[in-house]
């Protein structure tokens, strides 16, 4: 029996482990190498090298377009690793159970859709996807190939809640039971707990250099517009580039909003107006912005000061009260009130259960591209220094042919999805 | 008529504004050009539209200019100049600038007709990715052939002329080589112009993997009736593995699109013939698809006995992926209710048992509670789940009664994250009521659902089941912390004395820190302790205490034992 049947088959269950227990025969805790779920990670530069050995899995296969950062993470990886510089030839691996993208933005959307359809579960870093659209692709793929998906940020059920000093469970029963009111604004703020980060910008006027030895450059632009190769434009560089990412809100944005679209119970949904107060933007280059003020139609709104401008804002303000930094509040005894109301309902946290028992993760594609649609909503009001209004349902903008363009941006070839 | 007066004043109030300000404009076409440029990047949205308001004054001959100022990368600074033109691609692609956006399209076309450098050409064509319209297809449809520049000609006309793209697409596919074809190809998908379906088949079983990809997912979208052949013989071939042309996902995305174009028979088909060659692990996602596609083209009642048969199968991915499509359809739970009492195993009633979770419909509350008498664990364990979604704070009393007939892991665990789901305030004394009669463990796990709750109400609640013993006394003693007060200070202090049990001490210390601290003067509460520990000459026991409390006389008591204390008693101070 292959090692994929034997663990689709191993699913039916923890009766054929209690039959003679793994642990019986390797000790506390043991579990065979050929009953691991595997992967491989498909970008091992920074996140990819520095976060995604340690996460759970059995590491199998490496692959990177650089042939120093394939080289380093092998070393790091050991014998029995394999290496790789196409994912494409990863996808294709018997062994390879569960995929993590670990690569710039720019291919998020379309490594996950080849993944799901090539049978791999998908954990992918954040950003989700570069684009609304790439976005409604991902949950396409990954739906009809019955595929489990998981975007890694997690302070929607694990971890203290940045500037809040508690998990975002707490906050979520609160505004589930009513105890702040409806409408609700959120203020992402560093007053309130969250700074962004605006040095991820891009530089300007960069001269065409020669592409080093070590890199494929035609491989790390992908699906990305060709633009001559500067080292300025790749590796930890490429957050300042709107063709790769979108500064400190494309890297950042989803930590700081999934949570808060959690709290306010929108997984379903998207805001229908957005407003930026940026300076004028470059064609090719990320610049900063000042304000990004997200509106949904039953009026809740959630403000990205970046600027740290409001000095007293709430991190979440209501009709009935306001927590701020640190769980604060003007509602007295909040913190014990929080504990003496129902928790919200449980979330797989594990992926690789997810993975086993083949219920969705708590942060998978659905709700994940709808916090990315925030992130990606944002991206194009400052880049097109305008208030754009959104459709939540048809996840279109109205009557805005410009911003309508940027939805479904044409790949370079030969990538598509 | 009094209106009309107004609204003339106004206009020739306006009028005799702007005047001077025209009059005294006198700098010339450059000084302005070179002026608006500096002004760049605009600092907000105001500044910005007033930017554009002036480039759009300066006419062609000004935009001209500005234009004439971009540059191939690396011979010279233009950064401003493609910031102006950029900006204004922007701003005239919002509606109501119909008319600016087609002068400007204009005067880019023309540009793209003077420039050769590449990049240049491709900055440019990226301002009609704007405000490409019909006007842009005569200039850029000769670049389709370009091998630097039709991917991005290709984009600028695909979304500027949607209903005739294909056509200018698949006449460029004739002459075209490699990249250009798959470019080509792509972008007729995308069309999902069916007309050129015939073009795109002549293209397949090219040796080149990428091209046959390309050609497959088109054919398979765009659902021309002829196609069928071609996809099933190239999944056929490839034994319906997955594989770079990815074969067998393009026929299964012709069956979807042989749904939506209502040929549910050919879509059937399909799916059956995938179904059955699709064995291994590694085409459990194919499997799975053909499952789902399959369903698509029932409603959504009809589908559920289509989904009933995948759940025969031996393969949790497969079935769950019937359970998940039926999640994602919202399916009426009625059809499933035979299905779930003659499941072929357990695990699959558990499978159905989330699915009614999932779907969180009031009317299954009385079948899911049924399962919570399983005799399989699992089941129970997913029922609890189920029903604490289901029922929500109704679910308590069923899961007060659970933990009380099943007092033991995994039901144990299983009842208590199902309690901390639905107990609100008004339900814990229905808890504490259940803490005279149940056994050991459950009362356990009552006590710390109790706890959770943080009320300092049921602190006594909580204390009284100390002097039971066994788990229940491990339960209150560790949760105690978390109902306790200043007021229960005295009756802490007595519990903790006689303690032997260094994991009890560590809890009844904190119970003591939070009882100090929840004090109104934490200080009459520290030299509380410190008479309470004089009295009893233990001052020593309570140095941890003292050491989270903090404060003068914490510090002052804790220093003095240091002094006065052996070697043992200055190890837990250097230690505080």
């Amino acid at each position: 029996m292959e090692r994929r049947d034997f663990l689709r088959k191993s699913l039916l269950g923890a009766a054929a482990f209690t039959i003679v227990p793994r642990h019986v025969l390797g000790g506390p805790g043991f579990i065979a190498p050929s009953d691991q779920i595997t992967k491989a990670i498909i970008g091992v530069g920074g996140i990819g090298y520095n976060h995604h050995f340690e996460r759970e899995g059995r590491l199998v296969a490496v692959c990177d377009v650089d042939k120093q950062h394939l080289e380093r993470a092998m070393a790091k990886a050991g014998q029995g690793v394999k290496g790789y510089s196409d994912f494409r030839e990863v996808l294709l691996q018997k062994d390879v159970d569960v995929v993590h993208v670990a690569t710039p933005p720019h291919w998020h959307g379309l490594i996950s859709v080849m993944a799901a359809e090539a049978g791999k579960d998908i954990w992918c870093e954040k950003p989700m996807t570069r684009t609304i659209g790439e976005g409604k692709r991902v949950i396409e793929a990954v739906r009809r190939n019955g595929r489990m998906f998981r975007l890694n940020t997690w302070f929607r059920f694990r971890g203290g809640f940045y500037g809040m000093g508690v998990t975002v469970a707490p906050l979520k029963k609160l505004i589930e039971n009513d105890v702040l009111g409806w409408p609700l604004k959120v203020t992402v703020s560093g007053i309130t707990g969250f700074d962004w980060k605006f040095y991820w910008s891009g530089d300007t006027n960069l001269a065409p250099q020669p592409v080093p030895e070590h890199l494929d450059y035609n491989m790390w632009l992908g699906p990305a517009p060709l633009k001559p190769y500067h080292p300025l434009r790749v590796h930890s560089k490429f957050r300042g580039f709107w063709d790769y990412d979108g500064g400190g809100l494309g890297d950042m944005g989803q930590h700081y909003l999934d949570p808060v679209q959690y709290m306010l119970n929108k997984d379903h949904t998207s805001p229908i107006k957005v407003e930026v107060d940026a300076p004028q933007q470059h064609p090719d280059a990320v610049g900063s912005w000042r304000r990004i003020t997200y509106s949904y139609e039953d009026g809740c709104q959630i403000i990205l000061d970046g600027e740290n401008r409001d000095k007293e804002a709430a991190y979440i303000e209501g009709p009935k009260g306001k927590i701020y930094r640190g769980f604060r509040s003007d509602i007295p005894n909040i913190q014990k009130l929080a504990a003496s109301l129902p928790d919200p309902a449980p979330q797989i946290t594990s992926f690789h259960d997810s993975v086993r028992t083949r219920q969705k993760f708590a942060l998978n594609e659905e709700n994940g591209h709808r916090s990315c649609t925030m992130v990606n909503m944002g991206v194009a009001a400052v880049r097109l220094g305008r208030t754009l209004h959104f459709d939540p349902v048809k996840q279109e903008f109205i009557n805005d042919e410009g911003a309508n363009r940027l939805l479904y941006p044409a790949m370079r070839s030969p990538w598509n999805m | 008529m009094i209106q009309t007066k107004y609204f003339s004043l106004v206009l020739l109030a306006l009028w005799l504004f702007s005047v001077p300000n025209r009059a005294q404009d006198n700098r010339t076409l450059d000084t302005k050009v070179a002026d608006l440029l500096a002004r760049i990047p605009a600092e907000n949205e105001q500044d910005l539209l007033k930017q554009m308001e002036q480039m759009l004054q300066l006419e062609e001959a000004g935009q001209q200019k500005i234009l004439d100022l971009v540059i191939p990368p690396g011979t010279g600074d233009d950064t401003q100049a493609r910031m102006a033109v950029e900006s204004l691609s922007r701003h005239v692609s919002q509606p109501g600038m119909e008319l600016q956006k087609s002068n400007w399209e204009s005067l880019i076309l023309k540009e793209i007709g003077k420039r050769s450098d590449p990049q240049v050409l491709s900055f440019l064509m990226a301002q009609l990715y704007y405000i490409g319209s019909e006007a842009s297809v005569q200039v850029l449809t000769p670049y389709l052939g370009d091998p630097q520049l039709h991917d991005p000609a290709i984009r600028v006309l695909r979304d500027a002329v949607p209903g005739k793209a294909a056509d200018i697409f698949a006449r460029e596919l004739e002459n075209s080589t490699d990249r250009i074809t798959i470019a080509l190809v792509n972008a007729i998908k995308e069309t999902g112009n069916r007309e050129h379906a015939a073009a795109v088949a002549q293209l397949a079983g090219s040796d080149s993997p990428e091209l046959q990809r390309s050609v497959l997912a088109c054919l398979a979208q765009l659902g021309h009736p002829d196609s069928y052949k071609i996809l099933s013989a190239a999944a056929s071939a490839s034994k319906y593995m997955p594989e770079p042309t990815n074969a067998t996902g393009s026929l299964l995305v012709y069956a979807e699109t042989m749904a939506r174009q209502q040929n549910p028979e050919l879509s059937l088909k399909i799916c059956k013939q995938v179904g059955k060659k699709c064995k291994t692990a590694e085409q459990a996602h194919f499997k799975s698809r053909a499952l789902t596609t399959g369903a698509g083209n029932f409603d959504v009642e009809e589908a559920v006995p289509y989904l009933a048969k995948a759940l025969q199968s031996d393969d949790r991915s497969y079935r769950m992926a019937a359970i998940n499509y039926a999640i994602a359809q919202d399916s009426p739970v009625e059809p499933w209710y035979p299905i779930l009492e003659s499941a072929k195993s357990n695990e699959v009633r558990v499978e159905i048992l989330y699915l009614f979770g999932q779907l969180n419909r009031q009317r299954t509350a009385t079948l899911v509670t049924s399962y919570l008498n399983d005799p399989d664990p699992r089941v129970r364990e997913q029922a609890l789940r189920s029903i604490a979604l289901i029922r929500k704070d109704d679910a308590v009393p069923h899961l007060v009664k659970h933990l009380v007939d099943y007092p033991a892991p995994p039901d144990t665990e299983g009842a208590k994250a199902a309690l901390l789901q639905s107990v609100n305030k008004e339900l814990i004394p229905m808890l504490v009521y259940q803490l005279e009669e149940a056994p050991d463990e459950a009362r356990a796990v009552l006590i710390e659902v109790i706890a959770e709750k943080r009320d300092p109400a049921y602190f006594q609640a909580i204390y009284d089941q100390i002097s039971e013993g066994g788990k229940a006394r491990s339960a209150s003693i560790a949760h105690l912390f978390k109902v306790a007060t200043h007021e229960h200070l005295e009756v802490l202090m007595q519990l903790f004395d006689p303690l032997e049990d260094e994991e009890e001490q560590a809890h009844l210390e904190q119970a003591l820190v939070e009882s100090i601290l929840s004090s109104p003067d934490k200080t009459a509460s520290v030299l509380a302790l410190l008479s309470h520990a004089s009295e009893k000459s233990n001052t020593s026991r309570y140095i941890g205490v003292l050491s989270a409390v903090g404060g003068k006389e914490a510090l002052e008591a804790v220093y003095a034992e240091y002094l006065n204390g052996d070697e043992a008693v200055k190890q837990r101070t250097m230690e505080g």
